[in-house]
């Protein structure tokens, strides 16, 4: 950037190098740092109206300005509410809620094989008459049954 | 890398009539707006029309809201702005001036602090009178780059011009300024 170009930039974005565009700022710092009458005089005459410009402040709005754009706003109707809900939950909720039914119904799955393998193990020895534990139970029985 | 708008997250929901974001939307962006039409217009009753639309609009579009083109902001600039000159080119006897101090004497004397001279409020009305004698697209330019902080890249792109052209009314805006500060008296020539 030579000084041309710094007044060209600083007669159009003014003083403030941080609102430069990005590409000219480090440049453009550098120029500053020169010296010269030139960049000093273009950037006092920037920087004086930037303060003139910067001073001119606009009344906030009305409370009932706001109040009144608001009240033009799309209401959100009863069955807009209702789609609105059951579209949450269909996307929301149907995966936590299936994920929830699956687990508990492979679980009841899981355990009712579990409860018929050990129910039809304990069949079959039934059948048998003689379980690991109760065959011990059984020859203790024996062995009173001797004493007698 | 892709630019997230902070504002499109809001649009889906202000379309189902959602308060939260509907009160959001307006607190972010009403004193922007009202800003941006009273520079433009320096007519307060104006501004708040131009601002009591734009908000319409914004209600329309927000269904149709598509992310990934124009940053939502750049698009409410845009509406805003068009509002404005319709406004302008309602009032009787328009004309957009297209004059120029360019070759005006220096003006400024960099001795006198202008907030020494005159109270805020004259000082505000002067101003306001000086942005509303500037031809309306350099006022446009000043406005949307000093005021509004858009970048040279997102103004230029409003208003539909290159960078190189938006620096050109830039400048002359500013001269101008100058120039009619001067001539109010809040610089001294």
């Amino acid at each position: 950037m030579n000084i041309d170009q710094f007044i060209k930039l600083i007669d159009a974005y003014g003083a403030a190098i941080e609102h430069w565009p990005e590409v000219h700022q480090k440049q453009a710092y550098e120029i500053i740092k020169l010296n010269l009458t030139e960049v000093n005089k273009a950037f006092e005459q920037a920087r004086l109206l930037d303060g003139v410009l910067s001073s001119h402040a606009i009344a906030p709005a009305e409370r009932t300005l706001f109040d009144s754009i608001i009240a033009s706003a799309p209401k959100a109707d009863a069955s807009s509410i209702k789609q609105s809900f059951w579209q949450q939950w269909d996307i929301k909720n149907w995966l936590g809620i299936s994920g929830f039914i699956g687990t508990g119904l492979a679980g009841a799955i899981a355990g009712a094989f579990f409860v018929s393998i050990w129910t039809s193990g304990m069949l079959s020895e039934s059948i048998n008459g003689v379980s690991e534990a109760s065959g011990t139970m059984a020859q203790f029985v024996d062995v009173g049954q001797e004493w007698s | 890398m892709i630019e997230l708008d902070p504002d499109a997250e809001l649009l889906p929901r202000i379309a189902r009539g959602d308060q939260s974001a509907i009160r959001e939307m307006v607190a972010k962006k009403l004193s922007r707006l009202l800003a941006l039409g009273v520079r433009m217009l320096n007519d307060r009753a104006e501004a708040e029309d131009v601002v009591q639309e734009t908000f319409l609009r914004v209600w329309k579009q927000a269904e149709h809201w598509q992310s990934g083109g124009a940053k939502f902001d750049t698009w409410l600039h845009k509406v805003a702005l068009n509002l404005c000159y319709d406004k302008l080119r309602s009032r009787k006897g328009y004309t957009d001036k297209d004059y120029s101090y360019e070759n005006a004497p220096e003006l400024i004397d960099p001795a006198l602090i202008p907030e020494q001279r005159l109270d805020k409020s004259q000082q505000g009305d002067l101003i306001s009178s000086a942005l509303a004698a500037l031809p309306n697209r350099q006022r446009e330019a000043l406005v949307l780059q000093y005021y509004q902080e858009l970048s040279n890249i997102e103004a230029a792109d409003l208003m539909g011009v290159s960078v190189d052209a938006l620096e050109s009314l830039l400048s002359r805006a500013r001269r101008n300024m100058r120039a009619l500060l001067a001539e109010q008296g809040v610089h001294k020539a």
